[in-house]
């Protein structure tokens, strides 16, 4: 893409480093919901080993969530997104480029941080591998359509809280063939790889189309 | 041909106007409210007292013709939502704006009595109110869905602005529906329970009552979607001539 | 290029604003919107903006060598031809000054050296203090910095002399009649008589009563 582009996801990336914060809290965050696991059902580790895909995918999930409505918001607050609509990309452009530069600074992040919280939950290293790698092909998919659900929740004043109930169920598709891929490969029980490449088409897919919708609902919360 | 096509869109724009909706629908309720009662009572006792007991699965059976239309009818619901909120963002007409704010409630209420029929059903079946099988499952995912609709209309004040995100929400959700279910059956973690319930269990003798379910269940769908645009016309109408009234009322004050 | 507004309605919520509005503006020409708070200026001007759809009537540009060729404008069509400065600055507040005109400057892909604009807006001591530290002002000279880096044709202000000084005023002044010398359009909304020559003027009133209707 132009420069515009380039100048967007250059700038986002820049804030998300200067601004800090949401990165910090969604870390953390996981690493609480993980350690609240074994705390509550009790320090099986065989049981921690078999529950271990489903409960860091769960948790990828609800740390991401955290981070997602300051995706549009401070720059609707500012008066910059309205005029990003005047500039030479189409609308659609900068949804994709700043759920892009979500992905990088809260997914990315996120996925690499899962070998430690899989430690946790007694995974050996041999297994770090596929857990890193299926996370980072499935998250784009949750920033892409986190990004679409910020921008449905962008001109409420308790956005923030009914942003995970519009969402969460969008992204049950990343969180059933992540498990699948992680179980798969695991415990042997099955295909890994098919359930990698569907991941990888969810995630595709939710580039593509999502920025469409969420055009759509910044130009009406411009209103 | 083209007349008939001519006479559908003539129909759409005469009940577009709200007015003549207003009109139509004064006439036309009453029958639907009878008709949906009449066939609903009807329905029950052919079911009740005119089919054999079900060998299978008991007495428990009888519940299958309050459940089964009521699972057709949250789907129908949600095709609703997304038809109006496709109208309301293609040629932006309120009306249709109104009629997916009442179908989204109505199709809600629809998607819950499914859920909770089903888990009565179930209970003798399973041994345990809830199975996390691929239906009832993707039953759940849709009420979430009718809650997020509901709940995002309600957060937002902008009447208009409200039904236009919703809409946007609406029709995400059906391209997703469709991955979503599909993602839940392929993977490993349902029961790999046979998918149909009914299928093939279903003697002659329940199909005739349960069609007459679920016609009537149709028709009771229509009526309450109905009065419900309705309250909200008359609502919305009532909202606007409050708004003028203390319009009225600033003024009077600042020429005194 | 040529604005034409024709038969424009515009409401918020049950309330008709703008009733009936047509105007046409040419090159070089301008027009002043006043009236008291609340009638519907800003609003005006977010349309024209393409922020808000009208409810009925057009707004649409003619390129000027064809006078009779019209096109149907919405946001995607007259984005580009836009300047649009509202009552918000449009710069993060923790971005230095120097990055917030870098991104801007990317973002409108503007060939004008950024010292230029920064000396121009008076910018140019404040380079590296992060934006949120400036004063009303200045923050106001760094939003209106916008209008040097691209050219287009048509500028919409919507107050924009609010908490500017004296130096500043005169600099947006300046600017506009330059803008309007050069053929450009601009549509003002603004309390303060501002010394812009205005070929138009649209006094907005008070909505009478009968305007609050459901839109159903």
């Amino acid at each position: 893409m132009s420069s515009p582009f380039y100048a967007l996801l250059k700038r986002d990336i820049l804030l998300s480093i200067k601004e800090g914060g949401t990165l910090g809290i969604a870390l953390g965050f996981s690493l609480i919901v993980v350690t609240l696991i074994p705390l509550s059902i009790g320090p099986d580790l065989n049981l921690l080993n078999q529950i271990a895909p489903g409960v860091l995918w769960v948790t990828l999930l609800l740390s991401l969530l955290l981070s997602l409505d300051r995706v549009f918001l401070t720059d609707y607050e500012e008066g910059t997104l309205e005029l990003m609509l005047h500039g030479s990309m189409p609308l659609e452009w900068v949804a994709f480029a700043k759920a892009l530069a979500h992905w990088l600074t809260v997914g990315v992040p996120l996925s690499l941080m899962t070998p430690a919280l899989g430690l946790l939950m007694n995974l050996s290293p041999n297994q770090f591998g596929i857990l890193t790698l299926a996370a980072l092909i499935g998250t784009p998919a949750l920033s892409f359509l986190g990004a679409l659900g910020a921008g449905l929740t962008l001109g409420l004043k308790r956005g923030g809280l009914l942003l995970p109930l519009l969402i969460l169920p969008f992204f049950i598709p990343t969180l059933m063939f992540g498990v699948s891929t992680t179980t798969g490969y695991l415990f042997a029980s099955g295909n890994y790889e098919n359930s990698l490449a569907l991941l990888a088409a969810i995630s595709l897919t939710s580039m593509v189309l999502a920025p469409f919708p969420t055009a759509w609902a910044l130009r009406f919360n411009l209103n | 041909m083209k007349t008939l096509i001519e006479r559908i869109n003539n129909t759409i724009n005469h009940l577009a106007n709200p007015s003549k909706f207003l009109k139509f629908s004064q006439i036309v309720l009453p029958w639907l409210g009878a008709l949906s009662l009449i066939g609903i009572c009807t329905g029950l006792y052919w079911a009740f007292f005119k089919t054999p007991p079900e060998e299978e699965m008991g007495a428990t059976a009888i519940i299958m013709f309050v459940h089964v239309p009521a699972a057709l009818i949250s789907q129908m619901g949600y095709v609703l939502v997304a038809i109006s909120s496709f109208g309301l963002l293609v040629w932006r007409h309120p009306i249709a704006d109104v009629s997916a704010k009442s179908a989204a409630i109505i199709g809600a209420v629809f998607t819950f009595l499914c859920l909770v029929t089903g888990s009565i059903w179930g209970r003798p079946d399973w041994g345990t109110y809830w199975q996390w099988d691929l239906r009832m499952t993707s039953v759940l995912v849709l009420f979430l869905l009718y809650i997020g609709l509901i709940t995002l209309r309600g957060a937002i004040d902008d009447e208009g602005q409200a039904g236009k995100i919703t809409a946007i929400l609406a029709l995400t959700g059906v391209i997703l529906l469709p991955i979503i279910k599909w993602s839940v059956e392929w993977s490993q973690f349902t029961l790999h329970q046979p998918a149909g319930i009914m299928r093939g269990q279903v003697s002659t003798e329940f199909l005739i009552p349960l069609f007459i379910m679920i016609i009537s269940y149709a028709i009771l769908f229509t009526y309450l979607h109905m009065k419900a645009m309705r309250a909200e016309i008359f609502r919305r109408r009532t909202i606007a001539q409050q708004q003028r009234q203390a319009h009225q009322a600033t003024q009077i004050q600042e020429t005194n | 290029m040529e604005l034409r507004v024709k038969n424009l309605h515009l409401r918020r919520g049950n309330r008709l604003l703008i009733k009936d509005l047509s105007f046409k503006l040419r090159p070089g020409e301008s027009l002043q919107l006043s009236g008291p708070n609340g009638v519907g200026k800003t609003t005006l001007i977010r349309a024209i903006a393409g922020f808000i759809t009208p409810n009925k009537g057009h707004i649409a540009t003619a390129k000027v060598t064809h006078p009779e060729q019209e096109q149907s404008v919405d946001d995607q069509l007259l984005h580009e031809k836009i300047h649009y400065i509202g009552h918000k600055n449009g710069i993060r507040t923790s971005l230095t000054v120097l990055e917030n005109l870098e991104f801007w400057a990317n973002f409108y892909t503007s060939k004008t050296p950024l010292g230029k604009i920064a000396q121009k807006y008076s910018l140019k001591n404040l380079l590296h203090i992060p934006a949120g530290y400036l004063s009303q002002g200045q923050k106001r000279r760094l939003g209106l910095s916008r209008l040097s880096m691209s050219k287009r044709p048509l500028w919409l202000l919507d107050e924009p002399t609010v908490s500017l000084d004296q130096i500043s005023v005169k600099l947006i002044v300046d600017e506009a009649n330059q803008h309007l010398q050069n053929g450009g359009l601009l549509i003002a909304a603004t309390h303060i008589p501002l010394e812009i020559p205005f070929t138009q003027s649209i006094k907005l009133s008070q909505p009478i009563d009968q305007e609050w209707e459901a839109l159903i």
